[in-house]
Formats: structure tokens, C-alpha cells, sequence
């Protein structure tokens, strides 16, 4: 047994930190990261011997707790409202957006006045304000430079879903950081 | 007639060929519409440029956040070691 121990100190001291990372890119609450991360190690060595060493340790861990994230988010979204951007608002007293944009600046003219690393801090807080599902589908584009089909396949969607998705949660993004900007 | 379905389509399609390839009449549909309207054409610049940060923003992650030391004994206690 002394070695299964060392083995599993080894684990944690290992792969804890970047599974958190992980966790994070797709979660917004620090505490249900690491509360994850957790129970991805108890789950992982209740199932050592399954595992097959095919594929490295990191990633046997990150599938676990990829599943973990997705239960999570299933049991999250139980009730929640998809947001709408102003883009697609029919209510007059909320303008139109044909209408009701004085200020049409694209995104990249702040570049003059705020530093791509402010803009790129900012955009995290706008990450945050999108629906669980949305931030974990988003992270899975950008971070893990998934393909579609592993997408769709991964958040039990229709590939028309995913831009559908993506096309939404970009308005969301952009009228999130122009609001920020007084733009 | 331009109307916010017309540009919700337009702009869709614009994300949608990002994933697939769009048949001849959607790519000519979204060309046609784009010479007569800025608003859409500013999306596209736009889905352009978040594109490029989103993919920044996750390669450099600015905050990083780690178990503590006590947390990862903790863990490790709570794993039977």
C-alpha cells in the first residue's frame, strides 16, 4: 500500500492546481471549483484501476472533472431564463437597436484608449455575467480549441445550437463591454 | 425591407459560417445585405475582434488561483493518506 499512497499525495501535489484551473475557466465560483476538483480526486481513486494508462494521468483526472462541471451545470440551469441582448429587442422604451445607438463605435476603437490588457480584464467580468452553460461552451471554443462536433457533443447540443449560442453570447459580450465604456 | 430579423439572420449566419461552410445563396444573402448596412457589418467587425480576445483572455489567464497548502493537506487527509 505505501506506494498507493505516495501515488496519490503525488496526485494532488500533481494535477490539483491545474485541475482548479480548469475548473475555473468554465466556473465562476471559486469555492464549487475547488469543491470539484475535490471530489474529481475521491472519485478518481475509487476508480484507480480502471484506469488504463493509455492516456495520461492530467487527462483521465480533466475528463472526470469535466463530467463533474457538467452535472453541475445541469443541476444550475434547472432554472434560468436565456438573457437577450438589446440587439434583439422589440420594446420600444429599450430603443431600437437600429435606432438607438447614437454611439456606433466598434469594439476595436477603445484599443486607442485602454490597453488590450484592461480590455481582456474587463471581458472576464463580462464572461462571468453569461449563463453557466454559455461561459463552459465559450471556454471550450477559446481555451480548449475544441472542435464543434466535440462541443456539441460534450454539451448535448445541435451544432445549429452552438452558433446560435455563440452568436448570442457574443451580443451579450459586446453590449456588456460597451457598457462598460459608456460607449 | 430591413428589419431586426434581418440583421438577427444575417449576423447568425455570420457565426454559423464560422462552424460550417454556407451554401452559395446564404453567402451571396449575407453579402448583399452587408453593402447596404453598417449596423451589420459593425457586428462583424466586431465578432471579429471579440474573437481575438476571447482567445487571449484564455491563453493568459490573469488571476490564478491555487489550493492553499493546507487545503491540499486537507484533501489529502480526506483522500486516507
Amino acid at each position: 500500500m505505501a506506494a498507493n499512497e505516495i501515488n496519490t499525495a503525488q496526485l494532488v501535489d500533481d494535477h490539483s492546481d491545474y485541475l482548479l484551473a480548469f475548473a475555473l475557466t468554465k466556473l465562476s465560483d471559486i469555492e464549487v471549483a475547488k469543491d470539484l476538483v475535490q471530489d474529481t480526486f475521491v472519485a478518481a481513486l475509487t476508480k484507480l484501476d480502471t484506469f488504463e494508462r493509455r492516456s495520461k494521468i492530467r487527462t483521465w483526472l480533466t475528463s472526470i472533472l469535466n463530467r463533474k462541471i457538467i452535472d453541475y451545470w445541469r443541476k444550475a440551469e434547472t432554472r434560468y431564463t436565456d438573457p437577450v441582448s438589446s440587439f434583439f429587442s422589440q420594446d420600444k422604451n429599450a430603443g431600437h437597436w437600429l435606432e438607438n445607438q447614437g454611439h456606433q463605435e466598434e469594439l476595436k476603437t477603445v484599443l486607442d484608449q485602454i490597453s488590450e490588457a484592461e480590455t481582456i480584464e474587463e471581458l472576464m467580468q463580462c464572461i462571468d455575467t453569461l449563463p453557466l452553460k454559455w461561459k463552459g461552451i465559450i471556454s471550450s471554443k477559446y481555451l480548449e480549441e475544441q472542435t464543434a462536433e466535440e462541443i456539441c457533443k460534450e454539451f448535448e447540443i445541435s451544432s445549429s445550437n452552438l452558433w446560435v449560442i455563440i452568436h448570442r453570447a457574443k451580443l451579450l459580450l459586446r453590449d456588456c463591454l460597451k457598457h462598460k465604456w459608456n460607449l | 425591407m430591413e428589419s431586426v430579423k434581418r440583421c438577427q439572420q444575417i449576423t447568425e449566419s455570420h457565426e454559423k459560417s464560422k462552424i460550417v461552410r454556407l451554401s452559395l445563396g446564404e453567402r451571396m444573402s449575407i453579402r448583399i445585405h452587408l453593402s447596404i448596412c453598417r449596423r451589420c457589418r459593425k457586428y462583424f467587425s466586431d465578432s471579429a475582434q471579440l474573437d481575438e480576445w476571447l482567445k487571449k483572455r484564455f491563453k493568459h489567464q490573469s488571476t490564478v488561483v491555487t489550493f492553499s497548502s493546507e487545503e491540499k493537506d486537507q484533501l489529502k487527509s480526506k483522500l486516507g493518506v
